[in-house]
């Protein structure tokens, strides 16, 4: 090495000593702070009578219409019925029909065979049922078809089918009252009610196929042959459902369910001392206990109707979903209108039945740990003024579920039970 | 090229790009945390090296001016710009503390133009305030943890861009006048480091949460200097006058949420500063410079809030002399540059930590060596700095600053086609 590349690789070596000790953390306390320090966080519970938690229930008909299948019926458990309700205009038939020789409504089946309607597909089969059709009042089934059709003025029975549903069975309906719909050109609604006290009980299938506004049919046959009337399909759906929740099992309890979508609609107004636009909301959990004997239901891969205490999960499970709710409820059905987040969460967990080795065999699940709603995110928009707090609602979702119910307590005398909300907060720190 | 000389310069290559990739994550020193910030050195080696005393040299050997009248020495067009790297020492009650920082503090670009004028742009890092602390605040947070943690840390920077005209006048006096471009940021955050979450929701724990203050102003005020040769051209003076500059600016608050922001309109003014140099030719070929620069840090407005800062008053004291032999004809010179300085000066702000005084004294020593066949010069200073602080144990650094000048002529290029 030549004598003058000394300095030079001197300098390296400074540079490397240099670079290669990183520095620590500045070892600065917080009294040395310039700016000053903040608040410490603060934790903030409401439980019980305290929290005020109300709960709405809201009852919602179209996710019959949305799922592949249709169903007619009451489910005990739950207390739903489920009535569809078909509109048809009764100017579409064409030609004009002078005289009605008889008049069916048809259900519209996946198979064209009438011996085989279902496919062999229908767990419904061979259940002894008594449907009636009813002619209900023209009415707006956004707002009205959660009334009972009973307690619908006007309404009316107009036939009565007793049968088991062995095959595609018809509907007749009165000649006399056809030809009159025909002649007023009057758009008729026509609802299917399942007679509980002489049907087996639950819900049946009807129709294999999609069920939607074609579901069903009706068919006009007139006296003249002349006329060769074309059936005409129902152009607007429906469907009448009710729950049956009097007394203090339903008071006591948050429920949710789906097939007949039972959604619920909790409120409840912060503390005080988060009502503050300058509050950072760190974690905002409402804490529900579950309800064990309050969970039940009926999947697809169960053919077997209700497996009560006992849920069989599809493969990703069931999710509930939270929505804040921006704006008022128009009644009691709105959750449609005002959702603004959407949060989705996996509830439960497989639970192997013991000595069930069977790697992916289906397992009834349960519930074994309170729910937690993770709300920090709406809570901070409702403590900062953001948004107002309308509260959130709650959906029992998932693609494949027909009828499934959960349950949640909510006693206000009972500590253990009670819903409690926690709140972890902040007070926005200062810079000058 | 003989192989002496590719070691020597290969060794130098290396002492620049070694601390730049062994220290990606840059030191935070103590004394930043104090706003307005820590007066940086916006100087090149050869002035650093000088003690800061350059502006009353006649010849702009470094290309990176203080002053605007050093603009005429330039020829062609001059881009220089300095890398620094230091590391601190600082002891401290329970714990020593020690900092690597680098710096890139400056850098210019001049041109000669048409009819004796000079133009010349760059940038100067003056004021920098970083730093971070934590503090861990035990709290009962169940299954979660038993605390968590909040973090402040802060960045800002006052920074100048001059664009400077100069000329000469005679063939003894030389004037610059020029505006300074003030730019000034403070960008502030305290995080909140709660236990994360469990259950593979991150829903279900605790969120993280930050708050931020981003802050920026700018402003403009004027410049002028001048350089006058004195005594058959053995000694030079020099004057520099920086006006005072409104600022303006706005600060972004975060309100509600992480999402919404404030709007804070901002205000303040800069100080005027002001220098006066003196050069002297020392006997056997050596040189002696003088200055004495005065920023009023006293009248600064600061657009956020400032600790209570004093005038600040720096002098240097710059020594060069030529060590070797002179170059015979077609023989390569041995001469290279021998300079010594020293500086000494008040900050404007306290120290943080113990709210004492702060002042700075500056050991330089470097040397030089042309490159480009004398249209450039690479310049290299080794300093040490004593930061005293009142009534506290101070700060000791030890750093090394290397610049790079290099000058290019106007060509006229004619197309291939």
């Amino acid at each position: 090495m030549k004598t003058a590349s000394i300095p030079a690789f001197a300098l390296v070596a400074l540079a490397l000593l240099a670079g290669c000790l990183e520095p620590g953390p500045t070892p600065l306390g917080p009294e040395h702070s310039p700016v000053p320090l903040p608040e410490d966080a603060e934790t903030v519970v409401l439980e019980g009578v305290d929290l005020d938690l109300r709960v709405t229930t809201l009852e919602e008909s179209r996710p019959l219409f949305d799922t592949t299948e249709l169903f007619c019926g009451v489910d005990e458990v739950s207390g739903f019925r489920a009535s569809p309700i078909f509109r048809f205009d009764m100017s579409e038939f064409d030609p004009i029909v002078s005289d009605v020789q008889a008049a069916k409504l048809i259900p519209r089946f996946l198979s064209p065979n009438p011996d085989e309607p279902w496919n062999g597909d229908n767990p419904d089969l061979g259940k002894s049922i008594l449907a009636r059709v009813w002619r209900v009042p023209n009415m707006d089934f956004d707002t009205e078809v959660l009334h009972r059709l009973d307690e619908i003025p006007g309404a009316y029975p107009i036939t009565f089918d007793s049968d088991s549903l062995i095959q595609a069975s018809d509907f007749v309906l009165p000649a006399d009252s056809v030809q009159a719909w025909l002649a007023a050109g009057d758009t008729v609604n026509l609802a299917l009610e399942y007679d509980e006290l002489q049907s087996e009980p639950g819900m049946i299938r009807l129709c294999s196929a999609r069920s939607d506004s074609t579901a069903f049919t009706l068919q006009v046959t007139p006296e003249s042959a002349n006329e060769d009337v074309q059936s005409v399909e129902a152009f607007d759906d429906g469907l009448a459902a009710e729950k049956i929740d009097d007394g203090p099992e339903f008071d006591e309890l948050l429920t949710l369910a789906t097939g007949v979508t039972r959604d619920a609609h909790l409120s409840f107004a912060l503390p005080d001392e988060v009502a503050d636009p300058d509050i950072i909301i760190v974690r905002a959990v409402l804490e529900i206990w579950p309800r064990e004997e309050g969970l039940f239901g009926m999947s697809p891969s169960d053919r077997n109707d209700n497996d009560i205490n006992g849920l069989y999960l599809d493969e990703n499970g069931l999710t509930v979903q939270i929505r804040a709710v921006d704006d008022s409820l128009p009644g009691s059905v709105g959750i449609e209108e005002g959702t603004l987040l959407e949060n989705v969460l996996a509830l439960f967990e497989l639970n192997p039945l013991p000595g069930d080795s069977t790697t992916g065999a289906l397992a009834p699940t349960m519930l074994r740990e309170p729910f937690h709603l993770p709300l920090t995110r709406w809570v901070q928009d409702w403590a900062n003024g953001e948004d107002e707090n309308h509260g959130v609602t709650l959906r029992l979702s998932g693609e494949e579920e027909r009828l499934r119910q959960l349950q949640w307590h909510l006693p206000e005398d009972s500590p253990e039970l009670a819903p409690r909300l926690e709140i972890l907060y902040l007070r926005r720190p200062d810079f000058e | 090229m003989n192989k002496r000389t590719v070691n020597l310069r290969g060794a130098l290559l290396l002492s620049i790009l070694l601390p730049l990739t062994a220290c990606p994550a840059l030191g935070e020193s103590l004394l930043e945390l104090s706003p307005p910030g820590e007066p940086m050195l916006p100087y090149d080696a050869h002035t650093l090296a000088l003690g800061g005393a350059a502006e009353s040299r006649w010849h702009l050997e470094s290309g990176l001016p203080s002053n605007p009248a050093q603009l005429v020495a330039i020829d062609g067009i001059t881009f220089s710009t300095v890398i620094q790297v230091r590391r601190g020492f600082r002891a401290l009650e329970g714990t020593d503390w020690d900092e690597t920082r680098q710096d890139f503090p400056a850098f210019q670009i001049s041109a000669s133009l048409p009819w004796n004028l000079r133009l010349g742009a760059g940038f100067r890092s003056d004021l920098r305030a970083r730093g971070s602390f934590s503090q861990y605040v035990p709290m009962d947070l169940g299954t979660y943890g038993d605390g968590y943690t909040r973090t402040y840390s802060q960045d800002g920077n006052l920074s100048r861009f001059p664009l400077s005209f100069a000329m000469p006048i005679g063939d003894s006096h030389r004037i610059g006048l020029g505006v300074n471009l003030y730019r000034g940021n403070r960008n502030q955050e305290w995080v909140f480091d709660f236990p994360g979450a469990t259950s593979g929701d991150p829903d279900l724990g605790y969120q993280d949460r930050r708050v931020r203050r981003k802050a920026h102003w700018a402003g403009t005020g004027f410049v002028v200097g001048g350089q006058s040769r004195l005594f058959d051209a053995r000694a030079t003076v020099s004057a520099r006058w920086e006006g005072p500059a409104d600022l303006t600016g706005e600060a972004e608050n975060e309100t509600a949420g992480e999402d919404d922001l404030e709007i804070t309109d901002l205000e303040g003014r800069m100080p005027s500063r002001w220098a006066l140099g003196f050069a002297f030719k020392l006997p056997r070929g050596g040189l002696a410079s003088l200055q004495w620069e005065r920023e009023a840090w006293s009248q600064y407005e600061a657009p956020l809030s400032s600790a209570t800062l004093s005038d600040v008053d720096r002098l240097g004291l710059g020594l060069e002399w030529l060590w070797g032999e002179k170059g015979r004809p077609g023989r390569r010179h041995r001469q290279f540059p021998v300079r010594l300085g020293l500086k000494r000066c008040n900050w404007p702000a306290p120290d943080p930590v113990s709210e004492g005084e702060v002042t700075e004294t500056t050991f330089s020593m470097g040397t030089g060596f042309d490159v480009q066949e004398g249209k450039g010069s690479v310049d290299l200073t080794l300093y040490w700095q004593r930061i005293d602080v009142d009534g506290a144990e101070g700060e000791r650094r030890l750093g090394l600053a290397l610049s790079l000048r290099t000058s290019e002529r106007w060509q006229k290029r004619t197309q291939p086609f």
